[in-house]
């Protein structure tokens, strides 16, 4: 099957055509709200910046220009909107808490997986959500764009200011610390 | 999938469900670009309230506007009285002092040298040098500064047992005897925290923290 790029489908939206937009926000609306949701550990405003975020797609619509990936653009808008967010007040320590891990359906396609392993999995994507929380804010951007959304090094450099090297150095440095969370939490084999 | 354990955990995260529809974004474009809405939270079915709002609200943003032009003119002479004195700060944070006044919380700090206090912004600090943080707060609160180390937060000040009580303005600890840190753990990337607690010494019930980086070389 073909699958229409997110590119083609914005330049489709600068055409008036707005259920290519409709379809970006299907595409990606989880993703920039989880985002949000981690980034900031304020899930009661990622809804906010989710719906922002895409306010600004549109606004910017005729101003786009497919130079680079659609998708480090769209995160470009979400992170600067998570910074105005953190800015306004960075009182995450309850972060993990709030948090809620709602373990969700199977991926379409996926074997099936016994309760054990449901289990074991929606306690190992607990345990990554509070380390990521733990993280400086920068930092889980980073991990997020990078294992989340597949974005590479220069592309979450570019959205976070960062050269390529110091993605990778943040990069390490994070997942040293959940790798660290992880096994204090008795995850072994990460 | 990747091989890598970290990497497919990171898959199997789950986003949350969006609440808003692309439909009802679009609509909220288009009432912000037809001037009828400043704020994205609203509600689109409130958006006539709005629309009957928009005379009083025009006038309310000449005064915001005005108020703005202020807080620019007051922020840049906080940012040279803050390079003068070598602080390198990230982003306040906000906390509630006391009850129900809210202030602002940061966490910074300057780099001391063999000779003297050292400036510059972010700058890493070399093998010899030393930091002392430094507390703004805008009300008296007891606080606690953490260093990151193996995945946990580990107390730098004060000792347990004893308080780090600090009123509004900046602090830094050990008063007029500062605090010159360095880390215990080597070179690299390394994140410190303050918390703030209005009425435990041990910072059991924080109301707001604050985090900042330092690079050790």
């Amino acid at each position: 099957m073909v699958t229409t790029t997110d590119e083609e489908l914005m330049r489709r939206f600068q055409r008036g055509d707005t259920g290519a937009f409709d379809r970006l926000v299907e595409r990606h609306g989880g993703a920039v709200k989880g985002f949000a949701t981690r980034v900031t550990s304020r899930p009661d405003e990622a809804e906010d910046i989710y719906v922002e975020t895409f306010v600004r797609v549109v606004e910017n619509a005729e101003r786009w220009q497919p130079t680079g990936s659609f998708k480090s653009w769209l995160f470009t808008i979400a992170w600067r909107l998570c910074l105005d967010s953190c800015r306004r007040a960075k009182v995450h320590r309850l972060a993990m808490e709030r948090i809620k891990v709602e373990p969700g359906p199977a991926p379409t396609g996926a074997p099936p997986v016994s309760p054990e392993a449901a289990v074991a999995a929606a306690e190992r994507a607990r345990m990554l959500e509070q380390g990521i929380a733990g993280l400086p804010e920068k930092h889980r951007a980073a991990v997020m764009l990078t294992y989340r959304q597949g974005l590479s090094s220069p592309e979450v450099g570019e959205i976070l200011g960062w050269s390529s090297q110091e993605v990778r150095s943040k990069l390490a440095y994070a997942r040293r610390l959940l790798r660290q969370h992880l096994e204090a939490e008795g995850m072994t084999h990460v | 999938m990747s091989d890598d354990p970290l990497e497919s955990a990171f898959a199997a995260l789950q986003d949350p469900e969006p609440e808003t529809s692309a439909a009802e974004i679009r609509e909220i474009a288009r009432a912000r670009e037809a001037g009828v809405v400043d704020d994205v939270v609203a509600e689109v079915h409130e958006l006539p309230d709005a629309r009957q709002d928009e005379a009083r609200g025009a006038r309310a943003r000449v005064l915001l506007l005005a108020a703005s032009v202020a807080l620019f003119a007051l922020g840049g002479v906080l940012a040279f009285v803050a390079t003068r004195t070598a602080v390198v700060e990230d982003d306040p944070g906000q906390w509630k002092g006391g009850a129900d006044a809210a202030g602002a919380l940061e966490l910074a700090f300057v780099v001391e040298g063999e000779q003297d206090l050292l400036a510059g912004s972010q700058r890493s600090v070399e093998p010899g040098e030393r930091v002392i943080f430094t507390v703004r707060t805008d009300a008296p609160a007891y606080a606690c500064l953490e260093e990151r180390v193996r995945g946990r937060w580990e107390r730098i000040h004060p000792a347990h047992g004893e308080a780090w009580r600090v009123d509004a303005g900046r602090h830094w600890p050990g008063g007029d005897a500062p605090l010159a840190f360095v880390t215990e753990h080597g070179a690299g990337s390394r994140a410190y925290r303050v918390l703030i607690d209005p009425e435990h010494a041990e910072c059991t019930a924080p109301v707001g923290d604050d985090v900042v980086e330092v690079e050790w070389r």
